[in-house]
């Protein structure tokens, strides 16, 4: 009996337990399963978004829940981002700040930007988190985020004006009617007063993009002097697209203010020729210019042009222009960006002041070194300066290029500007103000 | 039956705890969050089989202007891919244009992809930066990067620190600020591991902590003093602490300044670097506090703090000009001279000086030209006819 008693209760004994470890089996089977499952549909509840969500889901909030809700979402954003090493180029802590962000009110983003200690908004994560959640606000109620950012602390600093401008070019984009209507909106504060044209010249130039129709029916709407800004800026970042450029021309030649339609010409011409000097060239012959235009023109593809080869593209230059002996602005500008890039520490080598020394002496040559003066004390040069004005023959233009290297290097170091000075023959003295 | 019962609830009980191990590990295993070893490889990164629905959402998202809802709904798709995915999607993506949101999507999927398998997403970023050229697409290496680091920041750098890119002070910064967030005793012995570079970004760093305490400030410039930084180091991490603490409360900074064990001249450049910070924040305030120092301050002082308004507040800040110059004798001959310096002197570095900037600078002068020529002629004048034969021209010509 006692042998039968013990076989059953060992049998079942050896059930039971074949029952539990089988149902732990089933079980984990059963949870890796869902778990694919919910990885397959994207749906990940323990999230730290979703546990947010998860908790207060299906519920009326109540005062007492509804500040519990809020202070748990205020502290998953400041954990998201309490790095100072967490910036907006962490797409994963933008992403769950926008889910975030979707659970609370506009006002409720309010209050939270209000609420961070004074600086947050300059300081390691936190600041990249402001501007993370200024631009998802914006997309849901752009008045409410662009009154937040008028109106803190530091609405004037350098970092505020950006973000503004930044905030309404991607509100601009995703909602054009609204971000456009608040542009001329009575609400705005004095400081965004001051810089709306500058940002609704921007915000119309991501919209060329997105929507070229409606780019240039706003235009239509803006001050005229605006309209010319706004052309030039299109012709220089939007030259090179075919359809724009032909809708560009024609505009231009439609506002009634000839310099439109010139600067449009010009803008597009750099443009093209950043990344196709010939074909750049091509499109300033089928314009048949003259004159200035022509001057201007040539110039500006020279210039753009030279960015790639400075020495042949200079030199073709001063071939073509032998006999203009006063350089272009932006001929001279050109130069001194040459002159800049040459005077990098790793790249010091002096091309544009070899290739400065190397030209043929004449009118041609005494207008460049003088034109070149303010940029080659710019760039600290001041003794191949001095070396170019004792060579210039003209002496209007060495009148000029003394007084100027005098003004700069007195500026820069009084005493060897002093020895240069007393070092200079009397007759180049006598050409020096008193 | 007792046995019975308890061998039900066993069961059920097993059941049940299994089930929660097993799912939380697997949905832990493809979570943004899942653990990355050092070396690299996430122990349990499963391929999924590719879901074609998943690239297809992607590609309907292509043609979307870029922005943060946008992109945080790539980001839903990216980040519950397998590498099978992320691989196929980067592909189709790469064959398209590189606009703002292709390249956002492309970055995600790097970011992601990194944290399943950083050297596999490495080395395929740094593929394509070869390949692709440098223009198009070319986020993907540092998204890569930063996913990784998020998750594994010392094996991160120690990777960036075999590349050969450009992004190495985006690396050293990293580091510094990651550093920066660990107590300071860990901080101090892992650093001695770490290049010059890096412990200046960690101190750097930590010198834009809010400081309660005198305390704390001695405790960190003690700290800075015994870390063996060089001279100009150790001024970049003064700097960065007498902005930071200017811009809280510049008026306590200045006060402050002598209970810090700082040298007469690093005391000296911080209470400019106060200063800065001040204007920047608020200039009038600034410049009240400045006029009002027994003995008063140094006129440069005070032209620094303006020329600061300037560049936020050109309007407000001329509007401002005659009051301030009867408050203070002498203070319009220095801001002119302080503006033909910045006419003749600023914007000469590579690619900065150019007709706009040129047309800018000189329109800061003329339009100070123009205000005292209103407000004392005679003066003005007087000061023009010192000035250069051209320039005396360009400034006595209509605007």
């Amino acid at each position: 009996m006692k042998s039968s008693e013990s076989g059953i209760t060992f049998g079942f004994g050896t059930a039971a337990i074949l029952f539990v470890l089988l149902a732990g089996l089933g079980g984990n089977l059963k949870g890796k399963a869902d778990a694919s499952a919910a990885i397959e549909a994207g749906d990940h509840p323990e999230s730290p978004t979703d546990a947010v969500e998860a908790e207060d889901a299906g519920k009326t909030p109540s005062g007492s829940q509804d500040s519990r809700r809020l202070e748990k979402i205020r502290g998953k954003l400041l954990e998201i981002w309490k790095s100072p090493t967490t910036g907006l180029f962490d797409l994963e802590a933008r992403a769950e700040t926008s889910q975030l962000l979707s659970r609370m009110s506009s006002a409720e983003i309010d209050a939270f930007l209000r609420s961070l200690p004074p600086g947050s908004d300059r300081m390691g994560g936190t600041s990249d988190m402001v501007r993370c959640v200024l631009f998802s606000w914006a997309l849901r109620d752009g008045p409410a985020a662009l009154a937040y950012l008028g109106n803190c602390d530091s609405a004037r600093s350098s970092l505020v004006r950006m973000t503004t401008t930044q905030v309404v070019m991607s509100w601009a984009d995703y909602a054009p009617d609204a971000a456009l209507a608040w542009m001329s909106d009575g609400t705005l504060t004095p400081v965004q007063q001051e810089r709306v044209a500058n940002i609704r010249l921007n915000s119309l130039m991501v919209m060329l993009h997105s929507d070229p129709d409606r780019a240039f029916t706003e235009l239509s709407s803006m001050p005229g002097n605006e309209i010319s800004d706004q052309l030039r800026l299109w012709g220089q970042t939007n030259g090179k697209s075919p359809e724009i450029r032909e809708r560009l021309l024609d505009y231009a030649a439609g506002t009634g203010n000839p310099e439109d339609l010139a600067a449009v010409r010009t803008s597009i011409a750099g443009s093209m020729a950043e990344e196709d000097p010939e074909k750049a060239r091509e499109f300033v012959e089928s314009l048949q210019a003259s004159g200035r235009e022509l001057a201007a023109l040539d110039a500006t593809v020279t210039v753009e042009a030279a960015r790639k080869d400075p020495e042949s593209t200079y030199t073709e230059w001063t071939q073509k222009n032998s006999n203009v002996t006063e350089i272009p602005a932006e001929i001279q500008f050109g130069i001194s960006a040459w002159l800049g890039r040459s005077s990098m520490r790793d790249h010091d080598d002096r091309g544009a002041i070899k290739w400065l020394d190397a030209l043929p002496a004449g009118g041609q040559r005494d207008a460049l070194y003088e034109s070149s003066i303010p940029a080659l004390v710019g760039f600290r040069h001041f003794d191949d300066a001095a070396r170019m004005v004792e060579t210039i023959d003209s002496p209007s233009l060495r009148a000029s290029a003394l007084n100027s290297l005098q003004t700069r290097w007195l500026m820069e170091d009084p005493q060897k500007a002093a020895a240069w000075k007393n070092g200079l023959p009397a007759e180049d003295q006598a050409l020096l103000r008193k | 039956m007792k046995l019975l019962l308890l061998t039900l609830v066993a069961g059920l009980l097993a059941a049940w705890i299994c089930y929660r191990v097993s799912y939380q590990s697997g949905v832990a295993t493809a979570q943004p969050g899942g653990r990355i070893s050092s070396h690299g490889r996430e122990r349990a990164s499963r391929e999924i089989p590719v879901a074609a629905d998943k690239i297809e959402q992607l590609r309907g998202f292509l043609n979307r202007p870029f922005n943060e809802r946008g992109s945080a709904e790539v980001w839903a798709v990216v980040s519950s891919m397998s590498v099978a995915q992320i691989r196929e999607s980067v592909h189709m993506i790469l064959q398209n244009k590189a606009t703002d949101s292709a390249e956002n999507m492309v970055n995600c999927l790097f970011f992601r992809w990194a944290q399943i398998d950083p050297m596999e997403a490495l080395a395929a970023a740094d593929s394509q930066r070869k390949d692709g050229g440098s223009e198009n697409f070319s986020g993907a290496l540092l998204s890569a990067f930063n996913g990784w680091f998020k998750r594994d920041p010392e094996a991160a750098f120690r990777w960036a620190q075999t590349d050969s890119g450009s992004n190495e002070r985006f690396y050293i910064s990293q580091m510094g600020g990651y550093l920066s967030t660990l107590p300071p005793t860990e901080a101090a012995e892992k650093m001695k591991t770490y290049g010059a570079a890096v412990i200046k970004a960690a101190f750097s760093y930590r010198a834009r902590a809010n400081f309660t305490s005198q305390e704390d400030r001695t405790a960190f410039f003690t700290s800075v003093a015994n870390s063996g930084m060089n001279a100009a180091d150790s001024q970049t991490v003064l700097k960065s602490f007498a902005r930071n603490w200017g811009f809280y409360d510049p008026a306590a900074a200045l006060a402050g300044l002598d209970g810090i064990p700082l040298n007469d001249d690093q005391k000296s450049q911080a209470r400019q670097w106060i200063m800065a910070g001040w204007a920047d924040k608020n200039p009038i305030e600034a410049l009240a506090w400045v006029a009002k120092e027994n003995p008063p301050h140094a006129i440069a002082d005070q032209i620094a703090i303006y020329n600061k308004w300037l560049s936020t507040a050109p309007k407000e800040a001329v509007a401002a000009l005659d009051e301030l110059c009867r408050d203070a004798p002498g203070f319009r001959e220095e801001v002119m001279k302080s503006q033909l310096q910045s006419y003749y002197d600023e914007g000469w570095v590579p690619y900065g000086r150019n007709i706009s900037s040129d047309k800018f600078l000189f329109s800061r002068l003329k339009n100070h030209y123009d205000d005292w020529a209103t407000t004392a002629p005679a003066d003005a004048e007087r000061w023009v006819g010192t000035l250069e034969p051209a320039l005396q021209q360009k400034l006595h010509a209509p605007q």
